[in-house]
């Protein structure tokens, strides 16, 4: 621990009024200093050891007004401001340097507190933009969550299920408030229990949308006014119909999730009303008397929040793709595209999910003797609460008809069939289905994998990956290829039947993310031109099994690049 | 189409194969000579153990010659045992049977035994060997050479052809990159061809440019193994000259000398004229030179005319850009199956 006296000192020699606790107990120091006439003082704690940026609190913040990123909380019953300066993980400390980051952290607080204080409009933005966080200062911690399916934020009146009988985790543990106009997957749905068979009706719920929204309240004592002032920012005719239709049933219980957009974004809060009695929704001063008021945590659940959050692209959503493979490779690429926001994955795969699989594939064991891409389907709607994947156990040349092929944005083939993919490739032409189509595969002993991205109105198409680079005649293996042809490359543990190609879920997963990433910026319309991409990995098992290598694996190094895809020696493209 | 495509329509051309239309009467030729050779070094108690191929038959790097002979280059190998001391007495039945089958100018040289038979324009050369334990002896001698002028040499000629044919210094798609050096070999002796007065090709010897451009083969595969033949021969020829193959002799004048890389490790070029050397080296420049012109050419009918201006017509240039650009017919690799080490 920095020594107190030794820190005082430096603070001082910087020009900060600093004082230390005259009780020897607690190694705090004290900072006074005026901002804009305000007199202000900060507080700091000496902790042990330095693991983030160093704590300043705000002494009686409630003498500041309402600060922008300042919260309150208690401390051994002194009211205390907490200031929020930057995401405290994202700086690396000299923790070496304790008396230099102690003072760098003062400055920030302070620069923190004088914006907020000398800039009463940009206090106000922020106080908005940090509305939820701020909102989570008031709300009753202890109270059941709130999970809310909603889509839209329209007025609506809906019922609050509780929470399943001892559940203490997962979504079965929420009070759940699911709009009309949810579009969550069936099989998501049943996972859920989101209908009154399985839960009790809790109560009502109101959703009501805001045209404006003052500052989150500072205490929960300032709740019930706040409540009757942001009444005042509801739509006269949305006004008119709570006061008709929707508050009019009488309850002991009563949740109002209000929205409206906020500089961050739309924001979405909730208060819950109990009262003895019975008594219509309370949307006067005279009402209120009847009810005690909570603001309690919510949280959306909806595409519009869920997604973003996790990085996924909501324009996807609407999007078709056809995945015909649901190996390793394709399983990969069917979790990466629903984790992307693709809704609309169809996929094709005729084989059964054996034993053998289980260690390089992305479904759990329970999917055992299923089909494959019935299992993904299912599994991809349990884990991805929107998408509409769903499965097939068609084959890839089954697929040849034109007009199941044009209602796809996009196909993706993972079925490591050279002969089959160059078969359907053939079709396509033939049939003049312009749709662009990925072919992805990868080869054993971990030396790399591969994908095409074919897009009809450009240059360059499958077949230019099967220029023979030596004859410039149509080959039958990929040009892209790390191994040279002709050598065998399976491992035989049981006889006729039983061969495969050694590589591994890594190899797989590589693949398919690499796959996946082709058919995402394709889908965003960032690659509109036929591209290739590969990665290449090391030789050491092909080197132990005398496997001879191309010399395109010895000269890439462009790993995980998307180039350009055409060959002016492919006759389908001249 | 690429110049590439170009350049493989080109090496179609002017390609010799044993199993060429072209090459079929040559080889009924060859095949019924042997049999007839193998009878009469029998009959006289030298029966032959193995015959193979030499030269550019046996290392697939034969062209055909625009007005000159096919040539074969049929050795014959008899138990070293049965072989008597003098070499040219075997060389002599050789001989014998050649002129029987009413052979032009046969007749027998140092090395071998060789004979042109003018109807089909087909030139032979016999060599002979005895063999013991895998080591060859070839028999030297002319018809009327004295005893020190006659011996069985030491000789390794499936050597020299493992040579030619190894592709262990080739990293990566290593056939692929030996089939890049034979059909260099090829351009190099279709443009030796052309390029020289008939008095001076035959001093510009196959296997000595065959050894050249075996030891300081450049292969040219971009970054995606798609393969440059023009870059190949240009840099492969860069590296020849830079080789120490040409020892000046002052005023720009040179003497060419190449050494076996197989025994007997002798200078193939030995006994060779400045001026050949001195030609070699200066078209040899004038080739590189003109093949920096078409690397830094980018329309492929230029590119093509002015190969066309190296190798001769079998170099066809496109009549116009739009024949050039015209969509390519579809051909195909002429494998049924090839192995894949594909997955998914």
């Amino acid at each position: 621990m920095v020594d107190i006296d030794e820190l005082v000192e430096h603070l001082c020699s910087r020009d900060f009024n600093c004082q230390k606790s005259p009780i020897n107990l607690f190694k705090i120091i004290s900072v006074k200093l005026t901002i804009s006439g305000k007199p202000i003082e900060l507080i700091h704690l000496l902790t042990d050891e330095i693991t983030g940026l160093p704590v300043f609190s705000l002494f009686s913040p409630n003498d500041s007004g309402q600060l922008a990123h300042v919260s309150i909380f208690d401390f051994n019953g002194l009211d205390l401001g907490s200031i929020c300066v930057n995401d405290r993980d994202s700086v690396s400390v000299n923790f070496s340097m304790p008396l230099l980051a102690i003072e760098e952290s003062l400055r920030r607080h302070i620069d923190i507190l004088t914006k907020g204080i000398t800039d009463p409009e940009w206090n106000r933005h922020e106080l908005l933009r940090e509305f939820s966080s701020n909102w989570l200062g008031v709300c009753d911690l202890k109270n059941k969550r709130m999970l809310l399916t909603s889509a839209s934020g329209k007025l609506e009146e809906i019922d609050v299920l509780r929470p399943l009988p001892n559940n203490n985790h997962g979504v079965n543990s929420y009070h759940l408030a699911q709009s009309q106009d949810s579009d969550l997957s069936a099989i998501a749905s049943l996972h859920w229990n989101n209908n009154k068979s399985k839960r009790t009706l809790a109560g009502k719920a109101i959703i009501i949308p805001l045209i404006a929204v003052e500052p989150a309240p500072l205490t929960k004592e300032e709740l019930k006014n706040w409540y009757l002032n942001t009444l005042i920012n509801i739509e006269p005719e949305n006004k008119q119909l709570l006061n008709e239709q929707y508050g009019r049933w009488s309850s002991r219980e009563y949740w109002i999730i209000f929205n409206v957009d906020v500089p961050s974004g739309k924001t979405w809060f909730c208060l819950h009303f109990q009262a003895n009695k019975k008594h219509s929704l309370p949307l006067t001063t005279e009402q209120m008397k009847h009810w005690k008021i909570k603001a309690i945590p919510l949280r959306l659940f909806n595409k519009e929040n869920v997604l973003p959050r996790g990085g996924a692209n909501l324009d996807l959503s609407y999007r078709r793709v056809a995945l015909i493979g649901a190996g390793s490779v394709g399983g990969e690429i069917a979790q990466k595209l629903s984790s992307a926001g693709i809704q609309n994955l169809d996929i094709f795969d005729p084989d059964y999910y054996s034993i053998d699989n289980l260690y390089r594939h992305v479904l759990p064991e329970e999917f055992l003797e299923l089909s494959k891409a019935h299992g993904l389907g299912w599994q991809l709607q349990r884990q991805f609460l929107w998408s509409k994947a769903k499965g097939s156990s068609r084959k890839l040349l089954s697929l040849r008809n034109r007009q199941e092929l044009m209602s796809y944005d996009l196909i993706i083939v993972a079925i490591g069939s050279p002969t089959h993919e160059r078969l359907f490739k053939e079709y396509l032409i033939e049939n003049d289905v312009d749709v662009p189509v990925i072919n992805t595969w990868l080869e054993g002993f971990g030396v790399g994998g591969h994908a095409t991205l074919d897009i009809p109105a450009s240059k360059g198409c499958l077949l230019c990956a099967y220029v023979c680079q030596e004859t410039l005649a149509r080959g039958l293996n990929s040009n892209l290829n790390f191994i040279e042809a002709n050598q065998n490359v399976t491992i035989n543990l049981a006889g006729c039947g039983e061969q495969f190609i050694s590589y591994g879920a890594l190899c797989s997963a590589q693949t398919g993310i690499m796959a996946s990433d082709l058919a995402i910026k394709f889908l965003e319309e960032k690659i509109i031109t036929s591209s290739k991409v590969s990665w290449k990995g090391s030789d050491y098992d092909a080197n132990d099994n005398s496997i001879q290598l191309t010399h395109r694996y010895h000269q890439f190094s462009d790993s995980l690049q998307i180039k350009p895809l055409h060959d002016e020696d492919c006759d389908a493209c001249s | 189409m690429s110049i590439q495509a170009k350049f493989l329509n080109f090496h179609d051309k002017i390609k010799l194969g044993r199993e060429d239309d072209e090459y079929k009467s040559a080889r009924e030729k060859d095949d019924s000579i042997l049999k007839a050779v193998k009878k009469a070094l029998k009959d006289e108690g030298y029966p032959v153990i193995e015959d193979f191929l030499q030269g550019s038959q046996s290392t697939a790097t034969a062209v055909k010659h625009p007005a000159d002979d096919f040539d074969i280059d049929r050795s014959v190998v008899i138990a070293f045992d049965d072989a008597p001391d003098d070499p040219v007495k075997v060389k002599k039945i050789v001989l014998k049977v050649l002129e029987d089958r009413g052979f032009k100018n046969a007749k027998i040289k140092t090395p071998c035994v060789t004979a042109d038979y003018s109807s089909l324009s087909l030139h032979i050369d016999i060599p002979i060997y005895r063999e013991q334990n895998g080591i060859y002896e070839l028999a030297i001698g002319k018809n009327n050479s004295n005893d020190e002028n006659k011996e069985w040499s030491n000789s390794d000629p499936k050597g020299l052809r493992d040579w030619i044919n190894s592709k262990a210094n080739y990293i990566g798609s290593a056939s692929d990159k030996l089939k890049q050096f034979k059909r260099t070999v090829r351009y190099l002796k279709r443009w030796r061809d052309v390029k020289f007065s008939s008095a001076v090709v035959k001093k510009i010897f196959s296997i000595g440019l065959t050894v050249m451009a075996k030891e300081k083969f450049q292969p040219n595969f971009d970054d995606n193994g798609k393969t440059s033949d023009l870059k190949a021969l240009r840099d492969t020829i860069s590296a020849i000259l830079n080789g120490w193959y040409f020892n000046s002799q002052g005023n720009e004048q040179y003497k060419v000398s190449v050494d076996l890389p197989t025994s007997p490790y002798r200078d193939i070029f030995d006994g060779s004229s400045v001026n050949t050397g001195t030609q070699l080296y200066n078209k040899l420049t004038s080739l590189k030179n003109k093949l920096d012109k078409v690397i830094a050419e980018g329309d492929v009918i230029k590119q093509c005319k002015l190969l066309n201006e190296i190798f001769g017509d079998d170099f066809e240039v496109p009549s116009s850009t739009s024949n050039a650009s015209t969509a390519a017919k579809a051909t195909y690799v002429t494998a049924g199956v090839a192995g894949t080490s594909q997955g998914a």
